[in-house]
C-alpha cells in the first residue's frame, strides 16, 4: 500500500502532439497520484482537451509516453482505456433523460436472468449504487429528465464506476451545478478520493479547482507551464500562470482604423440606446442591470454557463417570458418574440451560424432577410421582389465587409467560416438597427477573418449610429471591442471593468 | 464561341436547374416510351384526356408544394376536398342557396379549415403530421354525419360548365388549374411572402433569428391551401357532377406523390410550382399510359408504383451527380 502512494496510479512522460504544423502539446509530463484529484487549467487551446483525449484513449496517435501502474500502455480506443480503468464523465453528459435512472445507470450492461432483464435487481442496485453517494431518496424509476443536473452527473459517474474505472476523468463538471449542487459534488469527490480512486479535473472555474483538487497542472500554449500543490495557492497566481505575457495585454486603444475605446466619462455623454432594470430569467441570469449608449459597445463577458449569453437572447425576443424590464431611449418595451425585437429596432448575430443562415440558398437572399420588405417601395409594388435591387444592395455589402465570392448570387453555404459570419453580420447593416447584439463574433473564423471583423465593427462603432452588445468568451474579442465590460458568474454581474482597469488577468479572475 | 464552350454552358444551365430538369427527363422518357408502346397514346384526344384529368390533381399540387415547401405536410386535403363538395351540394339542394352565394360561402369555410390546420401547427406546437391526421379524421366525420352515407346528384350549373366545357380542345378546367398554377407560381417565385416560404422551409431557425414571423407564414400557408382546396373540391364536384363519401380519397396519395415526383424536397425549402406541373403530368402520363398499354389491370397498380420508385431514384440519381459536377 505505501508503494502505492509514492508511485503514480497513471503517468505521462514527454506528450507532443501535431496537428498538420501546429502544436498541440509539446512535451507534457503528468504525475497522478492514487486517491488524489488533478486539476488540469489553461485557456481554450491551450492543450486541456488533447491531453484528455490522449488519457481516454479517443486520440492514439502521439509521441511520447503513458504508464499504468508502472507499466506503459497505449489505449488503442476509448473503450480499450475503459476496460484498463480509466473513465471520463463529459461535460455534455452521455446519459438519456427519456429513460429511468435505473436504465441509465444499467445502459448496455442490464442484469439478465434467463434472457429476461430481472427490472427488480436493476432497481434495487441503481438505488443502492446512488444512496453510496448521498441520493438515497431518488425514484430510480422516474426518466432522468425528472431529476437534476447533479443527479445525471452522478448515474454517469455510478455508471463508469460500474465499468471498472480507478481514474475518472471529469470535464467542467460544475458549470451546469447549481451553489447547493457544487456543495453535493464536492462530498462526491471526497468519496470518491476515499474509495482510492484517482480524478483528472479540467475546469476554467478556477475557484472550484483551487476547492477540490490536491496538485494542479497549468497548461499554455500547448505547453506544461507548472505544477504546484493547490494548498496555498490563491487565484490571482494562478491565472498569473495561465496568461503568462497576455496576463497584462491590452487592446490598442487606437490603430489604423483610428477607433478609440472610450473612457467611462467619454461613453457618459453619448445617447442613450437600451437600459435594463432588474432583468431575470429564470435559470439563465438574474438582477441585470445596464445601459448601452448609441455608439458605444458593452462587452458580456464569461464562462460557458454562467448566463452572458441569454442576455443577449433575451434581449432579442428568445425569452418571452423574462421579468424586469427593457427600455430602448427611455421608453419601456416588452420584447415578446424577435418579430418585436426586429420593429423596435433590434438586430441580432447569433453565434451559431447554421443557425443564422439558409445554406442552400444564395448570399443576396441570406443578407436581404431580416429587412426584405424595406427594399421596395410603393403601395402593391412593396410586395413583389425585385432581384437587381436586392443584388446590388447586397453587392454593397459584399464589397464593404470584404466577403469572398464570385457574386451574389453563391449559395450561402459555399462560403468559408469566417465569410459566413460577415454575411450574418452584413444583413443587419442596409437598414441599421438601433442596437445590435453579437453573439460571439470571431467564433471558428480564421486569424485574418478575425482581424478584419473586429476593424470592421470598430468602424462602425464610430459612425455612433448604432449601440452594440458584444458577448463573446473570448476575452481577446471582447476586450478589443467593448468601450466596458460586464462580467458574469453564475448568472449574475460580477463586475464592470473600463479604461485602464481591463487586462486579461482581471476578466479571468474575475469569471472563473 | 466553339463547341467546347457551348457545351461547357449547356451544361452549367442543366446543372443550375437540375432540381426541374432531372423530373423533365423521366416525363420525357415516359412520354417517348408510352408513344411506342401504346398505339393511341399520342393522339390529340387522349392529350386532351390526360390535361383534363390531371387539371384537379394540379390545382391541389399547387397547395400541396407550398406546404412542403415550408417543411410542413398536410394529410386532410383530400378528405377536406370532399367535405367541400359535399358542402357544395348540400347548400344547393337541402339549402336552395344560390350558385354565388354557395362559391364565397365555400371558400371562406375552406379558408376556415386551413386556418384550423394552421393554427394548430404554429400555436399549438403540434406537428403538421399529426395535426392534419386529426382534421383529416374530423373531415371524414363530418362528411359521413351530413351525408348519412347518401350521395348527391345536384351541382351548380356554372361549375359544372367549368369541370366539362373545351375551348378547341382544351379543356376548360385545365385552363382554370394552368391559371392557378401561374399564380402560385408567381407567388413564390416574385413576392415577399414566397421568398419567406422558401427560406422558412431551407432554415426556420434562421428565418425565425431573422425576425421572419415563422408562424404567420405557417399559417398563412394553410389558409391558402385550405382555399385551393375548397376550389378543388368544388371544381371536381362539377366534373363528376356528383358526390358523397370518400369521393377524392384516392387524390391523398396522388397529391403527394406527384409533388415529391416533381423535385419538391418533403422537408422544405427547395422545389416548386414547375416542378409539381410537372410532377402531376408524370403522374397521369404514368396512369394513363398503362391504361392503353393492353395489359393485365391486376399488375397496373404494382407497375405504377415500380415505376414511381424508379422515377424518384432516377431524379436523386440525377441531382447528386449534378452536385458533385
Amino acid at each position: 500500500m505505501k508503494n502505492d502512494s509514492i508511485n503514480p496510479i497513471l503517468q505521462m512522460k514527454g506528450i507532443s502532439k501535431h496537428y498538420g504544423g501546429v502544436k498541440a502539446l509539446s512535451n507534457v509530463d503528468l504525475d497522478l497520484h492514487r486517491g488524489s484529484i488533478h486539476g488540469i487549467v489553461g485557456e481554450n487551446g491551450a492543450g486541456k482537451s488533447t491531453l484528455v483525449k490522449i488519457i481516454s484513449g479517443a486520440l492514439i496517435d502521439y509521441e511520447g509516453g503513458v504508464f499504468l501502474n508502472g507499466e506503459r500502455v497505449r489505449f488503442s480506443s476509448p473503450r480499450n482505456a475503459q476496460k484498463k480503468g480509466v473513465g471520463i464523465v463529459y461535460q455534455e453528459l452521455s446519459v438519456i433523460n427519456c429513460l429511468t435512472v435505473a436504465e441509465n445507470v444499467f445502459l448496455g450492461v442490464q442484469p439478465v436472468k434467463g434472457g429476461i432483464i430481472s427490472w427488480n435487481k436493476m432497481k434495487e442496485d441503481a438505488q443502492n449504487s446512488l444512496a453510496e453517494f448521498g441520493f438515497s431518496h431518488v425514484d430510480v424509476q422516474k426518466p432522468l429528465s425528472h431529476h437534476r443536473f447533479s443527479i445525471k452527473q452522478t448515474v454517469e459517474i455510478v455508471k463508469v464506476l460500474r465499468l471498472g474505472a480507478q481514474i475518472i476523468i471529469m470535464d467542467e463538471p460544475t458549470s451546469g451545478l447549481s451553489r447547493d449542487e457544487i456543495i453535493t459534488l464536492s462530498q462526491i469527490l471526497e468519496k470518491l478520493k476515499a474509495d482510492g480512486k484517482s480524478i483528472i479535473y479540467i475546469s476554467h472555474h478556477l475557484d472550484e479547482v483551487l476547492q477540490f483538487c490536491d496538485t494542479i497542472t497549468i497548461l499554455r500554449d500547448g505547453k506544461k507551464v507548472d505544477t504546484i500543490s493547490a494548498e496555498g495557492c490563491n487565484k490571482r497566481t494562478l491565472v498569473e500562470k495561465i496568461l503568462g505575457e497576455k496576463g497584462v495585454y491590452l487592446p490598442s486603444r487606437e490603430d489604423n482604423f483610428s477607433v478609440l475605446l472610450r473612457t467611462k466619462e467619454e461613453v457618459g455623454k453619448l445617447n442613450a440606446c437600451l437600459r435594463t432594470e432588474r432583468l431575470t430569467v429564470s435559470d439563465e441570469f438574474e438582477d441585470v442591470n445596464f445601459e448601452v449608449h448609441s455608439g458605444e459597445a458593452l462587452g458580456l463577458y464569461g464562462l460557458v454557463g454562467s448566463g452572458y449569453s441569454s442576455v443577449g437572447e433575451c434581449l432579442y425576443g428568445l425569452f418571452p417570458e423574462y421579468n424586469g424590464s427593457i427600455h430602448i431611449e427611455n421608453k419601456q418595451v416588452n420584447i415578446d418574440s424577435p418579430v418585436t425585437a426586429k420593429k423596435i429596432g433590434i438586430g441580432y448575430v447569433p453565434e451559431d451560424r447554421i443557425m443564422a443562415l439558409v445554406f442552400p440558398e444564395p448570399i443576396y437572399k441570406n443578407i436581404t432577410l431580416p429587412y426584405l420588405s424595406k427594399f421596395f417601395k410603393g403601395f402593391f409594388l412593396k410586395f413583389i421582389l425585385r432581384k437587381k435591387e436586392e443584388i446590388s444592395a447586397s453587392q454593397k455589402q459584399i464589397d464593404r465587409m470584404k466577403i469572398k465570392t464570385p457574386n451574389a448570387l453563391m449559395p450561402v453555404g459555399s462560403l468559408s467560416g469566417g465569410n459566413m459570419q460577415k454575411v450574418s453580420l452584413g444583413r443587419w447593416l442596409t437598414f441599421q438597427p438601433k442596437l445590435l447584439i453579437l453573439s460571439e463574433p470571431t467564433r471558428g473564423v480564421d486569424v485574418g477573418a478575425k482581424v478584419e471583423i473586429i476593424s470592421f465593427i470598430r468602424e462602425l462603432k464610430k459612425e455612433a449610429v448604432m449601440g452594440f452588445i458584444i458577448i463573446s468568451t473570448e476575452p481577446e474579442t471582447i476586450m478589443e471591442l467593448s468601450d466596458r465590460i460586464m462580467i458574469f458568474s453564475r448568472g449574475k454581474i460580477k463586475a464592470e471593468l473600463s479604461g485602464e482597469s481591463v487586462s486579461m488577468s482581471r476578466l479571468m479572475e474575475i469569471a472563473s | 464561341m466553339t463547341h467546347k464552350d457551348t457545351y461547357r454552358v449547356f451544361r452549367e444551365w442543366i446543372n443550375r436547374h437540375i432540381r426541374v430538369m432531372a423530373p423533365f427527363i423521366t416525363l420525357i422518357l415516359l412520354v417517348i416510351f408510352f408513344s411506342i408502346t401504346a398505339g393511341r397514346f399520342a393522339s390529340i384526344q387522349n392529350v386532351t384526356n390526360i390535361l383534363g384529368n390531371s387539371a384537379l390533381l394540379l390545382i391541389l399540387c399547387c397547395g400541396i408544394t407550398m406546404v412542403l415547401l415550408i417543411g410542413e405536410i398536410d394529410l386532410s386535403f383530400a378528405a377536406l376536398m370532399t367535405l367541400v363538395s359535399i358542402l357544395t351540394a348540400h347548400f344547393l339542394t337541402i339549402f336552395g342557396l344560390s350558385t354565388w352565394t354557395i362559391i364565397p360561402m365555400v371558400l371562406i369555410l375552406g379558408a376556415l379549415f386551413g386556418l384550423l390546420n394552421g393554427a394548430s401547427v404554429a400555436y399549438v406546437n403540434i406537428p403538421s403530421f399529426a395535426v392534419t391526421l386529426a382534421t383529416m379524421t374530423i373531415f371524414v366525420g363530418v362528411v359521413v354525419f351530413i351525408t348519412e352515407g347518401k350521395p348527391y346528384y345536384d351541382v351548380p350549373g356554372i361549375l359544372y360548365y367549368i369541370g366539362n366545357a373545351y375551348i378547341g380542345k382544351i379543356p376548360v378546367l385545365f385552363i382554370v388549374a394552368l391559371s392557378i398554377a401561374v399564380i402560385f407560381y408567381f407567388l413564390l417565385r416574385y413576392t415577399i411572402f414566397g421568398r419567406y416560404v422558401y427560406m422558412v422551409g431551407g432554415n426556420k431557425e434562421a428565418a425565425r433569428l431573422a425576425g421572419v414571423s415563422v408562424k404567420h407564414i405557417q399559417i398563412w400557408v394553410f389558409v391558402i391551401m385550405g382555399v385551393t382546396v375548397a376550389i378543388a373540391g368544388m371544381l371536381g364536384l362539377g366534373r363528376l357532377g356528383s358526390t358523397q363519401c370518400g369521393t377524392f380519397d384516392t387524390l391523398l396519395i396522388a397529391g403527394i406523390a406527384a409533388v415529391v415526383i416533381g423535385g419538391t424536397s418533403l422537408f422544405g425549402g427547395e422545389g416548386g410550382i414547375v416542378n409539381t406541373i410537372i410532377g402531376v403530368f408524370i403522374w397521369y402520363v404514368l396512369r394513363n399510359g398503362l391504361d392503353l398499354m393492353d395489359m393485365n389491370i391486376y399488375i397496373k397498380e404494382m407497375l405504377t408504383g415500380i415505376i414511381l420508385l424508379l422515377a424518384l431514384i432516377f431524379n436523386l440519381y440525377i441531382q447528386k451527380r449534378s452536385a458533385e459536377a
